[in-house]
């Protein structure tokens, strides 16, 4: 979604070039385009912080570094670091675009990585699968509900039953 | 009267009755509810169909062969997140290499000994997948495949049984950093080995009276380097496993052992559309005491795939793979072991054609995820050389022939 919008901005403003270039001149252009860059950069940027957020059930304390961020959802991590308590992943599935959107902007990752790390647990016994679920509504509900979970929404389905997780 | 009076007394015993049920039930809903929370079930089921121009790959596939057959049916339990136990039972139809019948494919503990957000440590004891390469301990999982068949140079099927699984104890550990994670494996445990086709691959093509036994432990260590959760990873594998040959009546080869000792080096890169990977296998076999017809010697082989996949479409991805497998990495060309065939065929023994010592397939497939459980895939193999057919299937080497073509089809379905 994101990556989708800056490159049509540029795309767009390239396309008007030589209309353009006519009525205002080179440089003119280029400060154009470069501003438009740098909205469409600026802008992207915003809608990369405010589409989805990692919610966590009350319980949890609301900041985690980002290495142990992807150690839960590789399913790698049981325990929260300071109370210890036992960690219940939520994810939703693998073709929902929340999911796609979740793990490209805010782990890093393509879905088809992690659809492999857990399918490597699972067939090989060495770990567990996520507990999947079927929609936002479900998913707020869950993490709300289960002492210790972890999961992710959009930002404005949010509401005080769980934490926002910030990560440093 | 009497009516009413066993009517209260059908009454308050059936109140009693079902005050104890209700008990009950909240007593076992309480000790489940939570247990079944922590137990998970996963299967996956497939079925293909192989056509070969020439010679046997997975029964009669030059008509056509439907014998590849897999299922499996896994569960594990987690009591709390220090501790699980798992275990999958699988059937496994391929030709004359495995029957279907029911097998534990794993079934082990599994406990932390000390984990935070900077990595763990732990310990697994039981029947463990073999940690090797990127594939092994899924092999048998068809979604977990980059084909239909795995690059046959560095996961050989007719060998599988010997590298699936080991009777061990595994330690293991992750550190996690900002700049990638660190997985090591190490194990020592006892491979099963007992398989016909073994013996035919070890001991010169024949079904002796005498059997082959794992009689000391193996060794089995992988270290992985993972960075951004897969984005580039480096694959480290060793392995130094012992097989030992218990010599039976009238058989021309003593008592002895050998020693197998692959070392395989694994790199992947996976971008959002493509994975590419490429692994390479080199081992070392050491031969002892096997009489006249087996040098005690070192030899060496040597193998190696680069596999390409692309996903091209949300459901759609096509493989394009090189694989190349050499038995003897200084007799590429298998002609100087090819040589020695008459000696063997004097003494009764199957004949040695010079390109039953390598192969090379170029591999290209397509895969198609129907729905996020099913998938159809298709491939095509053009083989130069037989390394990897399984001698039980082919028996006669000089029936073989050295350039063959494998087509496959495949539905598969996971849980």
């Amino acid at each position: 979604m994101t990556n989708a919008f800056v490159p049509m901005e540029w795309s767009s403003g390239h396309k008007n070039d030589a209309a353009m270039a006519l009525f205002l001149g080179e440089s003119r252009v280029m400060r154009i385009r470069l501003g438009g860059l740098l909205l469409a950069l600026l802008l992207g940027c915003g809608v990369l912080q405010a589409d989805e957020v990692i919610i966590v059930n009350s319980t949890v304390a609301d900041t985690l570094p980002k290495r142990a961020l992807r150690a839960i959802f590789g399913m790698r991590l049981g325990r929260w670091p300071e109370s210890n308590h036992e960690i219940t992943v939520f994810v939703l599935a693998d073709e929902n675009p929340l999911h796609a959107q979740f793990c490209k902007t805010t782990l890093n990752v393509f879905p088809h990585q992690l659809r492999r790390a857990w399918d490597r647990l699972v067939f090989s016994g060495t770990g567990q699968a996520p507990i999947r679920l079927s929609s936002e509504a479900e998913m707020l509900q869950r993490v709300a509900n289960t002492p210790g979970a972890i999961g992710y929404l959009s930002k404005d389905k949010v509401d005080g039953r769980v934490h926002v997780l910030r990560i440093n | 009267m009497g009516g009413c009076m066993s009517y209260a007394l059908i009454n308050s015993k059936t109140v009693v009755r079902l005050s104890i049920a209700l008990c009950l039930l909240f007593a076992v809903q309480s000790l489940l509810a939570e247990p079944l929370k922590r137990f998970q079930w996963h299967g996956f089921f497939n079925q293909a169909l192989i056509k070969t121009s020439a010679n046997h790959f997975f029964g009669p596939s030059d008509n056509f062969s439907a014998e590849f057959t897999e299922m499996g049916l896994n569960g594990s339990f987690k009591p709390t997140p220090d501790w699980q136990f798992s275990g999958q039972v699988l059937s496994r139809r391929a030709g004359a290499l495995n029957d279907g019948s029911p097998q534990l494919d794993y079934g082990f503990v599994d406990y932390r000994l000390s984990s935070d957000m900077d990595g763990l440590w732990g310990v697994r004891l039981g029947r463990v997948k073999n940690p090797m390469g990127f594939y092994n301990e899924t092999r048998d999982v068809a979604h977990t495949r980059p084909s239909i068949l795995l690059p046959q140079s560095t996961y050989l099927d007719r060998s599988r049984d010997m590298y699936l699984s080991t009777d061990a104890v595994y330690l293991y550990g992750e550190e996690r950093t900002d700049y990638g994670d660190y997985t090591l494996n190490v194990g020592v445990g006892y491979p099963r080995a007992d398989s016909i086709e073994l013996e035919r691959v070890l001991m010169l093509n024949k079904d002796w009276a005498g059997h082959l036994q794992a009689e000391i432990p193996s060794y089995l260590g992988r270290l992985i380097y993972d960075w951004q959760e897969g984005r580039v990873r480096v694959g480290l594998t060793w392995v130094k496993a012992q097989i030992d040959f218990k010599t039976g009546a009238g058989d021309l080869i003593p008592s002895g052992s050998i020693c197998i000792e692959p070392r395989i080096f694994s790199l992947q890169y996976n971008s959002e559309f493509w994975s590419l990977t490429a692994e390479y296998t080199e081992q070392k076999t050491v031969t002892e005491g096997l009489g006249f017809l087996i040098a005690d010697e070192a030899r060496f082989s040597e193998s190696y795939y680069m596999q390409a996949q692309y996903r091209f479409a949300p459901k759609w991805e096509w493989v394009l793979r090189y694989d190349v497998q050499y038995f003897g990495r200084d007799d590429k060309t298998g002609k100087k072991l090819a040589s020695s065939s008459p000696i063997l065929q004097s003494f009764g023994l199957p004949a040695v054609v010079a390109h039953s010592r390598f192969s090379k397939d170029s591999t290209i497939g397509l895969r198609w995820n129907v729905a996020p459980q099913w998938m159809l895939q298709a491939e095509y193999h053009r083989v130069n050389g037989t390394s990897w057919l399984a001698l039980t299937e082919n028996p006669d080497p000089l029936a073989t022939k050295p350039f063959w073509d494998l087509y496959t089809l495949a539905v598969s379905y996971r849980f």
